[in-house]
């Protein structure tokens, strides 16, 4: 029952998002440009750019993200959308699961999809032994930002301020994660052991996911 | 009632501040290794270990909010949120001064550093987050999930010297099995922390005296609108 | 516990590290504490003023609006 209102949540998202492809389009959009930007910050051919790529690529993610995360409540504002989400009856923390898990495919493909360009543009080595072990990094990263951007965006979609409260709450909750997936990426990318990282990703992920959906209640009903 | 609690608990963090900076300054020798520098410790650490501790007391009241809806519980919650995050500005100011010294720079992106500036970002949001939700009950249930999510951030900043090889200082203190202060020494960091505890404890209930007042002033102005 | 970063400290030694500039430091650290908590005892000063003014001006506005009718 659980599962399939988010199954219900997570399609319903997913569909009106590929009929206006809006945030994707936005988030695709900026994400290259800010890639390209980076080039000129730094010497993208410089051996440097091996010590600060991971740091590059979760940047572009993190920022590449919002664009997706903030409009994940505040699409439902109109119409009174959110009111009938609410007042219908599946669970806020189903509701909250359904939309991480469609913000969580959406940011997911644009990673996807940028991760070649930054390969491309900053002549990062990449070989076969790197593929999977990026993929998990990805994965646990990318839902670490989702859990909180998500909650984040429903916490603030009724504030005015809305554009100055989210990125103030979001991005300090979501530095210990981005430091993790940061240095993860970096080691993987230069050879070296990945260490401490993982364990303290995915240690992020199931606390913060567990808060969420506890709270989520709290913040979206009262 | 109140006010005699507070006139007695400011002379007496009054008279015991007065008479560690007698200790510190005029009893204790210069450390070994730092010269006079080191004497920072005694409101770095005290600062520190108040701004954690509030921020951890502020998630327990707020906890106690969501549990029973009483809007005390909120606004005790705000006020402690608030003066812990005076005390965690004093520690990262008076650690930058020493880490000047000691490091040559003023600041440095370890894993202590980093993740209590999180915090004190952190519960400056939640302080800002405040100041943008108008309806009280709202307000306290948005602040009370922000503290909540926020002190995870203290927990892993309080660990972190223990989890990672920082730059920061590795603990020192007798409690976490740090025992690297010659015993004189440790004691006027446990005087200056009671001291400071009851200046905060001050703050505190200031504080939480202006959120009735607050409160007041918005029941009676709901009041002159409906009339 | 792991290794502690002391040994890579600075120490009085150190030629750049004059005594002179460590007890200056050293005051500005302690000042640097006082002065937060001064300037935070002034602020709250500041909003209690504040609110007992805004207090009285709105019980002033409720009782006179109370006593027209």
């Amino acid at each position: 029952m659980f599962l399939r209102q988010v199954w219900t949540i997570t399609t319903k998202d997913l569909h009106s998002e590929l009929r206006t492809k809006e945030a994707w389009n936005a988030s695709i959009a900026f994400s290259v440009v800010i890639l390209l930007l980076f080039s000129f910050a730094f010497d993208p051919s410089s051996e440097q750019i091996r010590e600060f790529s991971g740091g590059l690529l979760w940047m572009t993610y993190a920022f590449a993200g919002a664009l997706v995360l903030n409009r994940s409540f505040a699409r439902e504002v109109q119409n009174d959308c959110l009111d009938a989400l609410i007042a219908s009856p599946v669970s806020s923390a189903a509701l909250f699961v359904g939309k991480a898990l469609a913000n969580f495919s959406m940011l997911f493909a644009v990673e996807l999809v940028s991760l070649p360009v930054f390969v491309l543009f900053y002549n990062v080595p990449w070989g076969a032994a790197q593929f999977l072990p990026m993929l998990l990094v990805l994965v646990l990263g990318t839902w670490a930002l989702t859990v909180i951007g998500t909650l984040f965006s429903a916490l603030t979609v009724n504030l005015r301020l809305r554009e100055l409260m989210l990125p103030t709450l979001v991005y300090p909750m979501m530095i210990p994660a981005l430091i993790a997936a940061m240095t993860i990426t970096t080691n993987l990318l230069a050879g070296s052991p990945v260490g401490f990282g993982i364990r303290f990703l995915v240690a992020f992920d199931i606390i913060f996911t567990l808060l969420a959906v506890v709270f989520v209640d709290t913040v979206l009903v009262g | 009632m109140r006010e005699k609690i507070i006139i007695g608990l400011a002379a007496f963090s009054g008279a015991l501040l007065a008479w560690n900076m007698n200790t510190i300054f005029t009893a204790l020798p210069d450390e070994l290794n730092q010269g006079a520098i080191y004497r920072i410790i005694y409101f770095h650490v005290p600062a520190n270990i108040l701004g954690m501790v509030g921020f951890g007391l502020g998630m327990l009241f707020s906890i106690g909010y969501l549990v029973t809806k009483n809007l005390r519980y909120d606004a005790l919650a705000a006020s402690v949120t608030e003066v812990s995050l005076v005390f965690a500005s004093i520690g990262l100011a008076t650690g930058s001064i020493w880490a000047r010294i000691i490091w040559g720079v003023w600041w440095a992106w370890d894993y202590r550093l980093t993740s209590w500036l999180v915090c004190w970002l952190i519960f400056g949001g939640y302080l800002m987050l405040r100041r943008a939700v108008d309806e009280p009950n709202q307000r306290a249930r948005f602040a009370a999930v922000v503290s909540i999510l926020g002190s995870v951030n203290a927990y892993i900043s309080y660990k972190s010297i223990e989890w990672w090889n920082t730059q920061h200082p590795q603990p020192v203190l007798s409690i976490r099995n740090g025992g690297g202060m010659a015993q004189g020494m440790e004691a006027p960091i446990w005087w200056n922390l009671l001291a400071l505890a009851c200046f905060s404890a001050i703050l505190v209930m200031v504080r939480m005296r202006q959120e009735s007042f607050a409160n007041e002033i918005d029941t009676l102005r709901r009041m002159a609108h409906a009339q | 516990m792991k290794s502690t970063p002391f040994a890579e400290w600075r120490t009085l030694s150190d030629p750049e590290i004059s005594v002179n500039r460590n007890v200056q430091y050293m005051l500005l650290g302690l000042g640097a504490a006082w002065l937060i908590m001064f300037i935070y005892v002034v602020l709250i000063t500041l909003r209690e003023r504040k609110l007992r003014k805004e207090l009285d001006r709105v019980r002033h506005m409720v009782e006179s609006a109370s006593t027209d009718r």
